[in-house]
């Protein structure tokens, strides 16, 4: 986070986590 | 202070090129329009559209404005939605904007889990490759940006960092880009680009065709590209006997039809960039 920055919404983080969960399963499985 | 109603009216005149499509987009009448950007310029005291020929552009200070009042609604929206969300008027909503291949996988996928998980949050998703999702990141339009950037281990010295100035970076995955041709082709073919030298190519966005000449002109030849699309759809249709391209990674490699096949040492990391 940039000083100066507006903190971010508690919905962008559940998102932000969410979309790391699953690019983290994603990462998992084979092409 | 300048009225923020005639800085979206600005705004559309620039995001749309005329006042009849502003008027259109806003809908308002067009004389409406045309009230707000008089009133706008005699608030700044500065001409903001000119005429040029049947039609009108923005003047240099007319871009200037644009470009900030776009930045101060952007602004504007975040807080009241943070607003809305933080009293309680509901659960919160994101903007997100993300590459076509990202839409189609990764983010269905996380929206679908945080909607089970959270009623009532609103998605609002746009398709933009990364420079424009950073720039609407940026502006304040979204709150997330899915980006990614190519690099390659032999060539470059190390991955890119995930976050641009101003922004925070989380890398979602680091994917090898795959090289797509069509089933039909002799199984036996072996993967490597230069088998593929007098192949017709399909390449994508201007990003990805940069990155496809490259990596083809590191393997000694120079792509002969017949297709330049970002439609997985329309490139799909295309890809038959003869036909390469460089997909983004995972999107293309479970089409039917298709064979993926994986060039060595080329790299995707893809991420998610927020305020």
């Amino acid at each position: 986070m940039t000083y100066g920055e507006p903190p971010e919404s508690k919905s962008t983080v559940r998102l932000i986590d969410m979309l790391t969960r699953v690019a983290a399963q994603a990462d998992a499985q084979p092409v | 202070m300048l009225d923020v109603t005639r800085l979206k009216v600005l705004v559309a005149v620039a995001r749309h090129g005329s006042v009849t499509a502003a008027a259109r987009a806003l809908n308002y009448a067009q004389p409406s329009v045309s009230h707000h950007i008089a009133r706008l310029e005699a608030e700044t005291g500065t001409q903001l559209l000119e005429r040029v020929g049947r039609g009108i552009r923005l003047t240099e200070a007319g871009r200037l404005l644009a470009e900030r009042a776009e930045e101060i609604i952007g602004r504007l929206d975040s807080a009241e939605a943070e607003l809305a969300a933080h009293v309680g008027l509901r659960e919160g909503r994101v903007r997100l904007a993300a590459f076509p291949s990202a839409l189609g996988t990764l983010v269905p996928a996380a929206a679908a889990r945080l909607a089970a998980e959270t009623p009532g949050i609103e998605f609002m998703l746009t398709e933009a490759e990364p420079p424009e999702a950073l720039r609407m990141l940026r502006a304040g339009y979204v709150d997330v940006a899915i980006v990614f950037r190519h690099y390659q281990q032999d060539l470059d010295p190390a991955p890119p960092e995930p976050a641009d100035e101003g922004t925070r970076g989380v890398l979602l995955l680091d994917e090898a880009i795959h090289l797509v041709t069509a089933a039909a082709v002799n199984s036996a073919e072996p993967a490597g680009l230069t088998a593929h030298a007098g192949s017709r190519w399909i390449a994508g966005c201007e990003r990805c065709r940069s990155y496809l000449v490259r990596q083809c002109e590191a393997a000694g030849f120079t792509p002969r590209i017949s297709f330049t699309t970002d439609d997985y759809i329309a490139a799909r249709r295309s890809w038959r006997p003869g036909w390469a391209s460089p997909p983004c990674p995972s999107c293309a490699c479970g089409l039917p039809g298709i064979r993926a096949s994986r060039p060595p040492n080329c790299q995707a990391p893809g991420g998610t960039s927020s305020r």
